[in-house]
């Protein structure tokens, strides 16, 4: 229960300390906007249209299949650690584990969505 | 907010505290003058002057000054070459998309009164001091890149003796 | 061909409508009379096997203080022909024919020639100001009497 609470503690001031840093500074430093200063960067002409625009999805499968074999790294870890107590049986459990993702990872490139262009 | 410019005003209070306020005073002058990053604003024949000194004979990268190509990354921008009424809009809406503390260099004869075109011109806005307000003005048609430095070294001097309490 | 060859040649075709000027330039420089004959001139040059003007260098107005004048600088790229010619008319009623059909690179040049003399031009179709700021309501820039509170002409020297 002791390391819980220190998990705890760690989360609690990783995050105050980024808060304080952000409050800290707001209340330090000058500020002086004024309308022609906030306006958008548009090389020094007035903006035409929307900033916000579509991006394009390969974003998203990238993302994707990051979170995919990232997971499968997270589970490859303690069967590392723990190798050497394990036996036959979780050496034959764990080819097979990658085995199914590595099929996923060449019908992902087969598909085509690994190029960037 | 903005309690720093309250500061230096309850440094001086305390016995002793005006030698912490003018030693902030010098860190935070060196630092900004030894790291003026300009904008990329070359309109004419003065820009190949500027390009001329930013590149390898006489290097601008010497004085801590690089070249960054939006003014919300830059604290100076070198008007270099003749700015027209059509442009002049443009420049201020520059300056103003600036964030303080920032600094302007009129470069050349067309940027400090018109120059060569303060004559018999109708479009030629003459001088940028109408538009933008000046720190340092570097006369020449164009100004050779030892004038121009020696100018970037007259603003570093004038940066060098700013006080906090008279920041913006 | 040479000068001689040239003005021969346009004589003939266009009698009477055209007429040398001796400005003692290389290119010979024509006076053509009538405005209104612009556009079948330009026409004719272009289609002339001889001639076979297919560039317009340049196109510009003059203001010499009692008549507009609009100089055509034109060549031929083929037949390494290159003359002058302009046209010569009051203030009143400035008004040229556009040779845009003719030669494209005129659209802007007759633009910039409306925007800063005043000279309006038939079937043109685009007169947008593009040279001046937006803004600019003080009149046309290059007429010998023009001026702003911010003009200086240069002062005569003894």
């Amino acid at each position: 229960m002791e390391q819980y609470l220190a998990v705890l503690i760690f989360l609690l001031v990783g995050i105050g300390l980024v808060l304080f840093t952000f409050f800290f500074a707001r209340l330090i430093r000058p500020s002086n906007p004024y309308k022609a200063k906030n306006q958008s960067y548009e090389c020094a002409e007035q903006p035409i249209g929307n900033s916000w625009i579509k991006f394009n999805n390969r974003f998203y499968i990238f993302a994707l299949i990051f979170v995919v074999f990232d997971v499968e790294a997270v589970f490859l870890f303690p069967w590392a650690v723990a190798f050497g107590k394990l036996g036959l049986f979780a050496l034959i459990e764990m080819i097979i584990f990658i085995l199914i993702l590595v099929f996923g990872l060449y019908y992902a490139w087969r598909r085509g969505v690994l190029k960037w262009v | 907010m903005g309690l720093i410019k309250k500061v230096p005003v309850y440094l001086e209070k305390v016995p002793g505290g005006g030698i912490v306020s003018t030693s902030l005073d010098w860190v935070f002058d060196q630092s900004r003058a030894s790291s003026l990053w300009y904008l990329l604003f070359g309109t004419a024949c003065c820009a190949i002057e500027l390009m001329a000194t930013g590149a390898s004979r006489y290097d601008f990268d010497r004085l801590g000054m690089i070249f960054r190509a939006s003014p919300r990354q830059s604290d100076l921008i070198i008007a270099a070459g003749t700015i027209t009424k059509k442009m002049a809009p443009r420049l201020r809406l520059l300056y103003d998309q600036m964030a303080e503390p920032r600094y302007v260099i009129a470069m050349g004869g067309c940027t400090v009164g018109g120059g060569p075109f303060y004559y018999d011109s109708y479009a030629v806005e003459k001088g940028i001091d109408h538009i933008v307000p000046v720190d340092v003005y570097i006369p020449g048609c164009p100004p050779r890149p030892e004038s121009l430095l020696e100018g970037c070294i007259t603003l570093q001097n004038k940066v060098k003796k700013e006080k906090m309490k008279d920041w913006s | 061909m040479d000068r001689d060859e040239l003005t021969k040649h346009l004589t003939e075709l266009f009698p009477d409508k055209i007429e040398l000027l001796e400005t003692g330039k290389i290119e010979p420089f024509f006076l053509l009379k009538n405005k209104d004959d612009l556009v079948a001139f330009c026409k004719a040059i272009n289609k002339d096997e001889k001639l076979d003007i297919d560039y317009l260098c340049c196109l510009g107005g003059v203001d010499t203080g009692e008549r507009f004048e609009v100089v055509y600088n034109v060549a031929s790229m083929k037949k390494r022909i290159r003359f002058d010619f302009k046209l010569s008319f009051k203030y009143d009623g400035a008004e040229v024919d556009s040779v845009q059909e003719i030669w494209p690179a005129a659209n802007w040049y007759e633009r910039e020639m409306w925007e800063l003399y005043g000279i309006n031009i038939r079937n043109h179709g685009n007169l947008k100001r593009f040279l001046l700021p937006d803004d600019w309501d003080q009149g046309y820039p290059m007429l010998k009497n023009w001026d702003a509170p911010d003009f200086k002409r240069m002062p005569e020297v003894e």
